[in-house]
């Protein structure tokens, strides 16, 4: 494990730094001070002027409006934004950023690159993830979306689900079952989809907590273009994982930065209720401490092995189901300091329904209530779920037989 | 009401105890917390695993002599009648004085309640002297290779003359180099369940060799037994040929039931102990609180397995819920106690007796069908889930 | 006693009582059935199906208010308390008596209009005071849908009544007792419901072409939640005949640990359907949340366990042969 970072990375993080100084309010205390719609206002105002400024998609080739820099640099990014408390882009952008717009710098034809990569970058085009349908969930392999080929276009019939913040979105990358007679993943096909195309119809969905925050896409008569297709046909499996890999690299060394906020609100918490001399909640502290100081380590492991072998090291399966129950341990802890308080709503609801609330959040029960119900339960089902993780962690990692079960 | 049969003289037995398994407790408490020949056994702590079976057996003899413990067991069978609820009651007396309940009681719960429905012949002649101590049983099921998988045992049951012949390797039977018999379960047919069968078998005979091992706390909890062509005669068949495994799925009624309520008396009694010997700390109020709730909730639940049992209800696979219960309060209970006793759990002298009650709490979720295959029995034969 | 085929009917018209649509308080509809008669009859049997029943249903009628003040009045022996409002602790502050005044801050399930109120200052004081006299402002819950209201106000020492010393305490310990022992009863049904709910899901889900019901995964989730249920109901039953304040406790202790956990595993099983106001579940989610939070969470009251086994160096044991 190497801990210190190239020349070229800290020059980077100065660069960084600068920009940051120059741009942010001088008070500045994070997203989470800001109230609901304001949040979402600011982190749109904020996006813009990361990308004026050269800051989103910088691994991207230049001449698709990337910087040209390496996965290092991006996490020195991720890193310093974190501590400026700044986000890295607005919410969508994790699934038409770093999602889709990586999976084109990969695979996409030089048209594809021409075509979508500047407009991601400018906001013009939101990309939501259209992969889960009501009949493949876990079992992913099994998508039934069906895309017939028509002359020089597909027509998709079917149904996706879970589309997280699907109203947004102006474009949709999906899976599509492109040949029924292969083996279930062979014949899947990556595709991209504008939601204006006639025939698709968006319909959110109600979460647990009351908002619209995911949305089913039901497609009929569908009609796209072939070169609409990222990768070769009935590869779409191979091209939909092969980033799974790289992003986790960013994640697993920025994602214990945000723990470590967020555990900061909890400490101030139990402050504020009276509760920081209880010998029983200074022990759960502690644990909750050791957890996150153990992510910043697997991290940094995980980020070594990426950096040196351009591929995940088997520390990698296990940050997803590592810092998913952590965080719910995590939530737990912070409704009980609040006390019966944590039944009555008070104060701005998160503005992200992923892992914590942003930082500078006040510790409103709103904050919590919307992290303990949604944010952190719901962390050990998406992005693959904990008996999933579980699975792989026992076959792929430690060798273990396969499950007699899911041989099929 | 039940006529007072004839007993030992010694007896303290008095007819309004036979109405209520309370008022037998109550009596039964005075007795043990009086009587100078009971005094020896408050409190006893063992040195060994081999002493304390040694020391024990004056108990049971103390307690059969003086009627007390033939209660809840048919008259036929050398008992004084009544239903189960007063051995149930019986346990938790010893435990609130803090005596140990010496181990072939708890061998005599499993395998008794079994004997009396298929092999009354076998009660009959035999439970005065398993009662008194001066016999002792083992339970021979397991083998090297069949665990959770019983069904797949092999130890071979051939007929011979007037009896059979067994061969094979068991494991893991507790008690056994203490043994005089054990009940045994053998292939006598074809494969699976239907080629088994259950026997009781002399464990002192030149066919058999009982090799003890030592357990994690380093006394000889089971034992390994070799079988080479050891005899047991054809009456010795507890039921009939091939009714092996009905059989065993019965016996885990009194198995994973009554053994419950035995045990929750411990628990209580061992965490009487622990707030005895410790200081207030609010630190580890939760944790004891949890054991506690645990513990209580194991009560409660097999209370009513005891109940039920005492009204010669037919259990089902309900049962492993006890067992889990068991598993759940089991290791709360010595989690929560060594957190509170804190170093001196882990140095003092005097406190090695409960060390070794900790190791062994640790294979609560292995004994008498696993943690997982208890489990999976819930969540498939209780709550409907599909099997594969 | 009640036969197993009057709780049947019970049951029954209980169920429908507790899942209709209407704005008629529940106790008007109770009224219907002859509900007091039931509960003069076999108070434990008939309050025990209620509150099971209400967890099952999720229904958000107030039952829980009136047994409080039925409590209340019983232990204070005054029958007019009975039609009284008591107010539970404020996430927002404690009441307080002056010499002047009394400064009010309490939770109510329903509006008292001008009932009585009764709320407790410490340990050794409640003050009774009519609820004309104070503010009732409906709060945004986490259930969002069991409404509870927030009672503010000072009122003039003078139109105070005071109940004072072991009256007060006793009291309010019994009105304690018995509300845990029916949130514990409530828990129980909600624990119930969502650990069967859950299990029939996995059987009809499929999944890599099988019932997601086949992996022991899951199987073992909803195993160890049903077993904590079992232990927890036989806990609330015993709580409702024993009627004793450390039966309740634990009773209550471990309910609330069932329930949340029941949810907790349920909730892994149903994967993202779980996550939707479409499904039901997350009403059961909500209501456990909420319940657990009322009389002492499971967590406190474990510590409350705990403490007095420590304190008194005595433990106690629950139900006898
Ligand atoms: C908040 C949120 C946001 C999401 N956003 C998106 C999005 O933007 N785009 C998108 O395409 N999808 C999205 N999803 C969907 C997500 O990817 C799926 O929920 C996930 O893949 C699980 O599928 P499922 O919900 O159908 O659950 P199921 O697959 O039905 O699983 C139900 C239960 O069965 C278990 N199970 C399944 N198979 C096995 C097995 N072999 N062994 C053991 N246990 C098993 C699971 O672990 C789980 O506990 C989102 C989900 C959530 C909760
Ligand atoms: C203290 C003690 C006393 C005992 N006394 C006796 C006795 O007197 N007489 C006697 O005959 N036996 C006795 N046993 C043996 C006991 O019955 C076995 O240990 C038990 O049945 C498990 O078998 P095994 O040890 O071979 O483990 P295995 O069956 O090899 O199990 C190993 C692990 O695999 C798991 N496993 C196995 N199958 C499955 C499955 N289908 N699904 C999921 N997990 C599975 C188990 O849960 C366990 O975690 C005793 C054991 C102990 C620990």
């Amino acid at each position: 494990m190497d801990l210190s970072y190239s020349p070229e990375a800290e020059a980077y993080r100065a660069k960084v730094r600068a920009f940051l100084a120059a741009n942010l309010p001088a008070d500045w205390q994070g997203l989470g001070a800001l109230a609901g719609d304001e949040a979402e206002e600011w982190a749109d105002r904020w996006r813009d002027v990361m990308a004026k400024n050269g800051f989103l998609g910088i691994t991207w080739p230049k001449e698709y409006g990337g910087q040209g820099l390496t996965k290092l640099e991006q996490v020195v990014l991720g890193e310093e934004l974190a501590r400026a408390r700044v986000p890295q882009y607005r919410a969508v952008d994790t699934t038409n950023i770093k999602m889709l717009g990586n999976t084109l710098v990969k695979w996409g034809t030089e048209e594809q690159k021409q075509k979508y990569l500047p407009r991601i970058l400018s906001g013009e085009d939101t990309w939501v993830q259209g992969y889960s349908e009501p009949e493949a969930g876990s079992d992913l392999a099994s998508v039934h979306l069906k895309a017939e080929l028509d002359g020089d276009e597909w027509v998709l019939n079917g149904q996706k689900i879970w589309t997280s913040r699907g109203m947004e979105g102006t474009a949709i990358f999906l899976l599509a079952r492109t040949d029924n007679t292969a083996a279930k993943h062979r014949g899947i096909t990556f595709m991209l989809c504008p939601i204006s195309t006639p025939g698709l119809e968006v319909r959110p969905i109600r979460t647990l907590t009351g908002v619209e925050e995911f949305c089913e896409v039901f497609l009929t008569d569908v009609r796209i273009p072939v070169a609409n297709v990222v990768g070769p046909v009935n590869e779409g499996w191979k091209v939909a994982n092969s980033l799974l890999g790289l992003e986790r690299g960013e994640e697993a060394a920025t994602n214990p930065i945000y723990f470590k906020a967020e555990l900061e609100r909890v400490i101030q918490l139990a402050r504020d209720k009276g509760r920081i001399n209880d010998p029983i909640i200074r022990d759960r502290l502690a644990w909750c401490h050791m957890k996150v100081e153990m992510m910043r380590f697997l991290g940094y492991r995980i980020l070594t092995a990426v950096l040196r072998d351009g591929a995940l090291g088997p520390e990698a399966s296990i940050s997803k189901l590592f810092w998913s129950e952590y965080h719910q341990v995590l939530a737990d802890l912070a409704m009980e300091l609040l006390g019966p308080e944590a039944t009555v709503r008070e104060g701005r609801r998160p503005y992200k329904h992923y892992r914590a609330d942003e930082p500078g959040a006040a510790n409103s029960s709103n904050s919590w209530i919307d992290v303990f119900l949604m944010n952190a339960r719901s962390g050990t089902v998406y992005a693959g779920t904990s008996e999933i993780q579980r699975n792989i962690l026992a076959e792929n990692i430690l060798g273990l037989p396969k499950e007699p079960q899911t041989n099929s | 009401m039940t006529a007072l049969p004839d007993t030992n003289p010694a007896s303290q037995l008095s007819a309004e105890m036979f109405e209520s398994p309370t008022a037998y407790a109550a009596a039964l408490e005075a007795f043990l917390s009086t009587d100078e020949r009971a005094t020896p056994y408050l409190g006893y702590r063992p040195h060994s695993l081999e002493d304390s079976a040694a020391h024990l057996t004056g108990l049971q003899a103390l307690l059969f002599d003086s009627g007390w413990s033939r209660l809840g067991w048919p008259e036929s069978a050398g008992g004084l009648g009544g239903d189960p609820r007063f051995r149930a009651a019986m346990f938790q007396t010893l435990w609130n004085l803090d005596i140990p309940i010496p181990e072939p009681f708890t061998t005599l719960e499993i395998l008794v309640p079994v004997l009396l429905v298929f092999a009354p012949h076998l009660s009959d002649a035999l439970l005065p002297g398993l009662l008194r101590g001066d016999d002792k049983w083992a339970q021979a099921f397991s083998e090297p290779d069949a665990g959770s998988d019983l069904a797949s045992l092999r130890t071979k049951m051939e007929p011979d003359g007037d009896g059979f012949r067994l061969s094979g390797q068991k494991v893991w039977s507790t008690f056994g180099h203490l043994s005089q018999r054990s009940v045994l379960l053998a292939r006598s047919g074809g494969p699976g369940h239907k080629g088994l069968t259950m026997v009781l078998v002399d464990l002192d005979q030149p066919g058999i060799e009982v090799r003890p091992i030592r357990a994690e706390d380093g006394e000889n909890h089971f034992s390994e037994i070799f079988l080479d062509n050891a005899w047991v005669p054809a009456d010795r068949v507890i039921g009939t040929l091939g009714q092996g495994w009905a059989i065993a799925m019965y016996m885990l009624q009194w198995e994973r039931g009554a053994w419950g309520w035995l045990q929750q008396g411990r628990f209580h009694q061992r965490l009487q102990q622990a707030v005895e010997l410790g200081t207030p700390n609010a630190e580890f109020a939760q944790q004891l609180g949890h054991a506690y709730a645990m513990a209580a909730a194991l009560r409660l639940t097999t209370k009513q397995t005891v109940e039920r049992l005492a009204r010669e209800e037919q259990l089902g696979p309900e049962v492993s819920v006890d067992k889990l219960l068991l598993i759940d309060a089991e290791l709360a209970t010595w989690d929560a106690i060594r957190a509170y006793l804190g170093p001196r759990f882990e140095v003092d002298d005097t406190l090695q007796w409960l060390r070794h009650e900790y190791l062994f709490s640790r294979a609560a979720p292995i004994y008498g069908g696993s943690q997982e295959i208890q489990r999976t029995l819930v969540a498939q034969r209780v709550l409907g889930m599909p099997r594969d | 006693m009640m036969d197993t085929d009057t709780l049947d009917m019970l049951r029954t018209s209980l169920r429908h009582v507790l899942t209709e649509a209407t704005n008629v308080p529940l106790a008007d509809r109770l009224g219907e059935l002859g509900w007091d008669e039931v509960v003069a009859d076999d108070p434990v049997t008939a309050l025990h199906t209620l509150f099971t029943l209400k967890g099952d249903t999720v229904s958000s009628a107030d039952a829980l208010g009136p047994r409080l003040a039925a409590a209340l009045a019983d232990a204070l022996g005054d029958p007019q308390l009975t039609t009284a409002t008591v107010g539970l602790e404020s996430p927002f502050g404690p009441s307080s008596l002056t010499d002047g005044s009394l400064t009010v801050d309490a939770v109510v399930f329903t509006p008292p209009s001008d009932n009585p109120v009764v709320v407790r200052v410490d340990g050794e004081h409640l003050a009774v005071v009519v609820g004309s006299a104070l503010t009732c402002t409906r709060l945004t819950t986490t259930d969002g849908e069991l409404a509870q209201f927030r009672l503010t106000g000072t009122v003039p020492a003078a139109q105070v009544q005071c109940i004072e010393g072991a009256t007060a305490s006793i009291a309010w310990n019994a009105m304690v007792t018995h509300g845990r022992w029916l949130l514990a009863c409530e828990l129980v049904g909600i624990a119930q419901h969502v650990t069967a709910s859950a299990a029939q899901y996995t059987g009809e889900r499929i999944q890599y072409g099988k019932p997601i019901g086949t992996f022991q995964a899951l199987q073992h989730r909803i195993a160890t939640a049903h077993v904590l249920v079992v232990g927890a109901a036989r806990l609330a039953e015993h709580a409702g005949h024993s009627g004793d304040e450390w039966s309740a406790l634990v009773a209550k202790a471990v309910a609330g640990q069932a329930a949340e956990t029941a949810c907790t595993q349920a909730q892994q099983c149903y994967g993202a359907i779980g996550f939707t106001w479409e499904h039901e579940f997350h009403h059961y989610l909500r209501r456990t949340y909420v319940l657990d939070r009322l009389l002492g969470d499971w967590r406190s009251l474990e510590r409350e366990i705990g403490n007095e086994l420590m304190n008194s160096r005595h433990v106690p044991k629950i139900g006898m042969l």
